[in-house]
């Protein structure tokens, strides 16, 4: 976006606009929930079918008799498994959770009141002013504290 | 006239004239003195201003409307223009902090992240919140600081004007001091000359008492002693050698017998 056109954003335009990237975002989310769920579903069907088979490697025979090479090939596998299941759960819950703070946030937006409005503008209404802006605020802060330490 | 005579054309010159002479020279010198004072005064008023209009001094100089110095003057009202812009300018960066392009670009990098879903990090609604909020201080601030830019453009103005008029003063300053120069030279001349013209006249005073040339013989004569104004009249008038000595002369001193007295003096010594 060019300079100029950055200055003639007013609230409502920036509200319009985050209003609808996190609506688009509400639209698809789901889609990627469900694709993930069934990812999941599979990677557990995956890790039980690895889990059953080295059981059944462990149960057939007695331990002694067991080549130990195929025993560690099973447990990899199952170990695999349950790395990629852990990390397609922790996808889904990530996408779960951008789908909470989406439909969070669209009702926010979307609730959104002159009140809540002149809230949210009120660091840029103290500027207008002729007060501190938030960097010159938090610029003097800290030189305020070291003067005292220092004195 | 020789040619060591330091009052050879003074000789010719009646007494009166000298005088006159001498009147005009301290006139001068006086004069003199006015026009060195003046310039001084001029190049001390000059250097405190270059000192202050290049900001090596905040102690703003006196004016002083004898010395007429407007291009000086001037040069110190723009500076005195000038810190008022820097104070106001600094006034508005101690408010605003960031400058006009840095605001540019965070307002830019604050859209984008508002605007646009990147695929990696999405924002939370309190991120979103926040940044809504910074957007809106930014353009803020921006506004704020419109002025600045005439306040910038001003400085550039009036930094360029001072430094050229310095450059003027510098100048005019050297002309004083030739000038101060030329001047401590005529003052020397002047000096030299009064102290010349005076010298003169006091070797040519009257003295109130002439010296009597026959007292000074009868002195001497009488075998008295004389001061050196009374051997100088004497000198004058016919020297030494024609002073006779008076008929009373002292009584004669009793001479000591030439022949020893054969008699032994052993013990008649300590008597």
């Amino acid at each position: 976006m060019q300079d100029k056109s950055l200055l003639e954003v007013s609230p409502h335009d920036l509200l319009a606009i985050i209003l609808a990237k996190r609506k688009k975002d509400a639209s698809h989310l789901p889609k990627e929930e469900k694709k993930r769920d069934e990812e999941l579903t599979r990677a557990y069907g995956l890790y039980n079918e690895s889990k059953d088979a080295l059981t059944e490697l462990l149960t057939s025979m007695p331990e002694s008799e067991i080549d130990s090479l195929k025993r560690t090939q099973a447990e990899n596998v199952v170990e695999e498994n349950e790395t990629h299941r852990k990390r397609v759960m922790s996808r889904l819950w990530r996408v779960r959770s951008h789908l909470k703070e989406t439909l969070a946030a669209i009702e926010y937006w979307s609730a959104m009141d002159d009140e809540t409005l002149t809230s949210l503008l009120s660091d840029a209404n103290r500027v207008n002013k002729g007060g501190l802006s938030t960097f010159a605020m938090n610029k003097s802060a800290p030189s305020e504290h070291g003067g005292d330490g220092h004195d | 006239m020789t040619e060591g005579d330091l009052f050879a054309d003074l000789r010719l010159s009646e007494r009166s004239e000298i005088q006159s002479n001498l009147l005009h020279h301290e006139g001068t010198l006086k004069e003199i003195d006015g026009q060195l004072t003046q310039n001084r005064n001029l190049t001390s008023f000059r250097s405190s201003c270059i000192k202050f209009c290049v900001g090596k001094s905040e102690h703003v100089p006196q004016k002083n409307p004898e010395l007429q110095e407007d291009l000086a003057e001037a040069t110190l009202a723009k500076r005195i223009e000038f810190n008022q812009f820097i104070q106001q300018r600094d006034t508005l960066m101690a408010k605003i902090v960031l400058p006009k392009y840095r605001i540019m670009q965070r307002m830019d990098a604050v859209y984008q992240k508002l605007a646009q879903s990147p695929e990696t990090t999405r924002l939370t609604l309190q991120q979103e919140i926040t940044l809504f909020s910074e957007f809106f201080e930014l353009q803020a601030m921006h506004s704020q600081l419109e002025p600045l830019e005439t306040v910038e453009h001003e400085l550039t103005s009036l930094h360029r004007q001072i430094a050229e008029e310095v450059k003027a003063i510098n100048k005019a300053d050297r002309d004083t001091a030739k000038v101060i120069s030329a001047l401590l030279d005529r003052r020397k001349e002047t000096t030299r000359e009064i102290g010349r013209l005076k010298a003169y006249l006091r070797s040519k005073k009257p003295t109130s008492k002439p010296v009597d040339a026959g007292k000074a013989r009868k002195t001497i004569s009488q075998g008295g002693s004389i001061s050196l104004e009374d051997l100088g009249a004497l000198l004058d008038h016919g020297g030494l050698s024609n002073i006779e000595p008076t008929k009373d002369t002292p009584a004669k001193k009793k001479k000591k017998s030439a022949t020893r007295s054969s008699k032994s003096t052993r013990g008649s010594r300590n008597a």
